[in-house]
């Protein structure tokens, strides 16, 4: 089934974007529903590009909503970086053991952080192009955004993560 | 850095991705799991009116059909057309007198002819 294949792979998007679990399975749910509601009686080849269209496109939401509450937290002198929501700080801890912390690869997470520092649409860009496979035209379709854009962050990207990762991951 | 480099950095970072889906903690998946069970019973839910409606259309158009076949049927047929034994069988039928005559019609004639010959 279409939605068994690609939910893993949605999910860690959505994760590496937002950098939280329970926002991850939020956009992962709008987007298995917004799919199957409005696309269902498509082609199945469409399927893919249309999720990841969806996916990406409530991940914006998202990002855009972070964004203003950011900015009205930083009227009160108060950020995210600060740390201070407690709810965010619970997930975390029920989310992964000190187990699986012990055991969690360590190039996973150095990825993970390298890939959450860059700005959304050139980790988009990336993610799309490189992991999904996708062309430039058929990431500029997802993305809603010219090809010329897709080069130039994807470009942007691999700069970024080239200097960062170092050259021991080559 | 080259652009073997780069396509080198770029696979090993596609293998680390993979990687990461598989590592995903049970609880997760098992939270992704119930999501898209969720997501297939509600469009199963909503699939579901849709094909009774369906079937309720078709079996009603099927039953008009029948009914204006017999209709036209029995419309255009000529008087004509119908057989004297249904006839005689209507008569029967509609008749107020006991079936029970019919049934004795024999001994009734035979009692005519033998109080005639008596």
């Amino acid at each position: 089934m279409f939605l068994a294949s690609v939910e893993k792979r949605a999910f860690r998007v959505a994760e590496i974007a937002t950098g939280n679990r329970e926002d991850a399975l939020d956009i992962l749910q709008d987007a298995m529903f917004k799919l199957v509601e409005n696309y269902s009686t498509r082609d199945k080849e469409e399927w893919g590009p249309l999720f990841n269209t969806i996916l990406h496109s409530r991940i914006n939401d998202w990002y855009r909503r972070h964004q203003v509450r950011n900015r009205f937290r930083g009227w009160f002198g108060k950020t995210e970086d600060d740390g201070i929501d407690p709810i965010q700080q619970a997930e975390d801890k029920q989310a992964r053991t000190p187990e699986q912390l012990l055991q969690a690869d360590k190039r996973i997470d150095e990825l993970e952080s390298s890939l959450r520092a860059l700005p959304i649409r050139q980790q988009q860009a990336f993610l799309l192009r490189n992991w999904e496979g996708y062309s430039v035209q058929e990431t500029a379709s997802v993305m809603k955004c010219s090809e010329g854009s897709v080069k130039t962050h994807y470009s942007r990207a691999v700069h970024s993560l080239r200097d960062k990762l170092g050259e021991h991951w080559t | 850095m080259n652009t073997e480099d780069d396509k080198q950095l770029q696979q090993t970072i596609n293998q680390t991705l993979d990687e990461s889906v598989q590592s995903i903690d049970g609880e997760t998946l098992s939270r992704i799991r119930q999501i898209r069970a969720r997501v297939v019973e509600s469009s199963e839910n909503r699939n579901q009116p849709a094909s009774q409606n369906w079937f309720g259309v078709f079996s009603g158009a099927v039953a008009t059909a029948c009914v204006l076949l017999i209709v036209v049927s029995v419309v255009t047929q000529s008087p004509d057309t119908i057989s004297q034994d249904a006839t005689t069988d209507l008569d029967l039928i509609s008749s107020s007198d006991s079936l029970d005559l019919y049934e004795d019609l024999e001994f009734y004639l035979w009692l005519e002819d033998y109080e005639q010959m008596g």
